[in-house]
């Protein structure tokens, strides 16, 4: 584990030098994105007795934390139980909540849709794949080469024909 | 009336048509070597390939990405069948240059990869001509050539399933050649009806040339709208929009290895092209008009992809609902109808192609190794092919749309673009990119993590020539990730030209951009310009 931390630890320098706030050209990270930006970009215009103010508040708290962190655990003078409730140690039960829920609910409603998929959708276009099948399987009936059937279905025909032809002209 | 075409002139070398000729000769050359010179078929093939490749980067160097104000470039026409006012004619702008190189690119990196069982030359010979199919649509500025190419697309494809694919592959290339043979032919009688009335509107003889009939919009408002469904259904079909996309993973998981690749890299963007060149470009005002609905199932496209994608057990059925959910962000970004969500597009169909298929070519190298794409059967697998393990977790990550890699250049134009046009569309989109992370992580996790079982444990790694096919891709993911610059200088103009068009031709709408940015907080926000 000590070789990873030296690692980050290497790489967080990186993370400051990468965007220096002292003038636009050390700005980096600011302009990497630029050409993804277009003219989205909003600046926050602020005083520079503001971006002091900041930067000084910022340096104060990181000193206040190590010193609390130095009371603590290298002079012990601070009871640690302070800092270390279950809920920290849990990571604001963040990372359970989420495995509660994919593991529960989640992943009830997402096999719910991938069985809706399944049946509803992908069941719609095979429904009418087999929806023209079965009608086809009727219909070829019709067409079973055998001449009197046809010469009978062109009798049915011109006899109706005639019915309406009859119906029309003497009512 | 203004015609664009007339104020470009182009490269006395036709290289457009010479785009479609080349696969096209290609295909014939294959199809007839002797049958005794089977060495000779996959050389052939990629010769025609990588010089149909060469030509389309020739033309990247080409192009001219400052003047024209986004016209198409490099415009050559010939009377085809002159009775009918139709053309052989060809051009392009911004919007289909990267379409072309991806193409070009693809193919031969396809033919490299992966070698096919059997009858080689008809294998090869199919490859070529579909080649020249998609090279034809993104080239086409005929209405009918155009219609041409996007069928001429289907044949090739369905040999290459049937033939060639897995188990269930008579299915499923029925199944994928039923479905698109459905939702393009109304296109046809959409492109017949459009050359018609717009000579009868301007008492002229026909023609079916693309330039014209989008700038001089004679059709009325209502006839167009009709018409811009009947492209529209043949599009949704092709990229697929939800709900008629089920084609999509029976075609993707019985394909083999290069026909998923190209498939996914390729053909699903001839629907999401088509809407921008054929949809918003030719019918402005019935795309703005049904331009909701789209955004719409855009967003469903996401989020429902996305989450049957988490549920698959066959990767490659994974991969193939994840398309679902990407091309759901390109119709996103097209019907957001401003310039960033439709360059974010336009650059998402590249990245797409890209790192999907990257993602097929290395389903297809696991299925290689271990004959099974069952999840549940993989595992561990970093641990005997720690290489594939690397390069997979770049190309997933790259679609997952990771910081510094391409997918999250493209998904954030479109996220940026949508937000600033509607609003909730894009708030409810950003949840895809979250499922994103979720399904490709835990598959990769399933796959390549946890203890290797006996048949995992003797795994072999990447191969030279894979770890080769793989190296471009990767160099582009990560290379448009970093810098996305001249791809999107050169996409610029074209796009713009194209909002200003939708602009000039539908009342009262005006590109919605952001107002922050200008010091202007409107509290009306996403609404304006969209009533």
């Amino acid at each position: 584990m000590t070789f990873p931390l030296v690692v980050l630890a290497l790489l967080s320098v990186v993370g400051g030098f990468i965007q220096l706030p002292f003038s636009s050209s050390t700005k980096w990270l600011e302009h990497w994105l630029e050409p993804a930006m277009f003219h989205n970009e909003t600046h926050l215009h602020l005083s520079a007795s503001t971006l002091w103010i900041l930067a000084v508040l910022a340096l104060i708290s990181v000193g206040v934390g190590i010193f609390a962190g130095f009371l603590t655990y290298f002079k012990e003078k601070i009871d640690k139980k302070i800092f270390e409730k279950p809920i920290l140690s849990d990571a604001w039960k963040f990372d359970s909540a989420v495995s509660n829920f994919m593991g529960g609910p989640g992943f009830q409603a997402f096999e719910a849709t991938a069985k809706f998929d399944k049946r509803v959708i992908d069941g719609a276009v095979d429904g009418t794949g087999q929806m023209v099948k079965r009608t086809a399987s009727v219909l070829r009936l019709s067409q079973n080469g055998m001449v009197r059937t046809y010469a009978v279905g062109i009798g049915l025909g011109a006899v109706g024909l005639l019915v309406w032809f009859l119906l029309r002209t003497t009512i | 009336m203004t015609f664009l075409i007339a104020t470009v002139s182009s490269a006395t070398f036709p290289v457009l048509p010479a785009l479609l000729i080349v696969p096209t000769a290609g295909a014939l050359v294959v199809a007839l070597l002797p049958r005794a010179r089977k060495d000779l078929t996959k050389l052939t093939a990629l010769i025609f390939s990588t010089t149909t490749g060469a030509l389309s980067l020739w033309l990247l160097s080409e192009f001219d990405s400052d003047s024209n104000s986004g016209m198409f470039q490099f415009v050559s026409r010939q009377s085809w069948i002159s009775d009918f006012g139709i053309s052989w004619s060809f051009g392009v702008d911004g919007i289909s240059l990267f379409l072309i190189i991806l193409t070009g690119i693809l193919f031969p990196i396809a033919f490299l990869a992966v070698d096919p069982e059997h009858n080689e030359r008809s294998y090869f010979a199919w490859m070529l001509l579909l080649e020249a199919g998609v090279m034809g649509v993104f080239c086409a500025l005929d209405l009918i050539l155009f219609f041409l190419c996007f069928e001429v697309v289907l044949v090739p494809m369905y040999f290459l399933i049937s033939r060639w694919g897995h188990g269930n592959r008579a299915y499923a290339a029925t199944k994928f050649f039923l479905f698109t043979m459905a939702g393009s032919a109304l296109m046809l009688v959409g492109i017949i009806t459009l050359a018609f009335l717009h000579a009868n509107n301007l008492e002229s003889s026909v023609t079916f040339d693309l330039v014209e009939i989008a700038e001089s919009q004679t059709i009325a408002q209502g006839t167009a709208r009709w018409l811009f469904l009947s492209f529209a259904l043949a599009f949704a079909v092709k990229i697929p929009i939800f709900p008629l996309h089920t084609w999509l993973p029976d075609a993707h998981t019985e394909a083999p290895t290069a026909g998923s690749v190209i498939l996914a890299g390729v053909l699903l963007k001839l629907g999401t092209y088509g809407l921008l060149r054929f949809g918003l470009y030719l019918f402005p005002e019935a795309s703005h008009f049904f331009a909701p609905l789209f955004l719409t199932l855009g967003v469903v496209g996401i989020i429902y992809g996305a989450v049957v994608a988490a549920m698959q057990k066959d990767l490659k059925r994974l991969v193939a609902y994840s398309s679902i959910a990407h091309l759901g962000f390109i119709v996103l970004g097209t019907f957001a109808l401003n310039t960033e969500a439709i360059e974010g597009s336009v650059l998402q169909m590249v990245n797409h192609g890209i790192s999907t298929g990257a993602l097929f070519l290395l389903v297809g190298m696991i299925y290689e190794r271990r004959h099974t794409r069952q999840i549940d059967e993989l595992g561990g697998l970093q641990h005997s092919a720690p290489l594939m393990a690397a390069v997979f977790t770049v190309v997933m990550l790259s679609s997952i749309g990771l910081p510094g890699l391409n997918g999250f250049v493209g998904e954030f134009l479109i996220l940026l673009g949508t937000f600033n046009a509607h609003r909730w569309w894009a708030v409810v989109a950003t949840v895809g990119v979250v499922l994103a992370a979720l399904y490709l992580l835990w598959a990769y996790q399933r796959v390549f993590h946890g203890p290797v079982q006996k048949e995992n444990a003797e795994v072999s790694d990447l191969k030279t020539r894979e770890t080769l096919v793989l190296l471009p891709l990767l160099a582009l993911i990560v290379f448009l990730g970093i810098y996305p610059k001249p791809v999107i200088s050169r996409m610029e103009n074209s796009v713009k030209a194209l909002v200003v068009h939708i602009e000039e031709h539908v009342s009262e709408f005006e590109e919605p951009v952001n107002r922050y940015s200008k010091g202007e907080i409107n509290a009306e926000g996403s609404e304006e310009g969209h009533g």
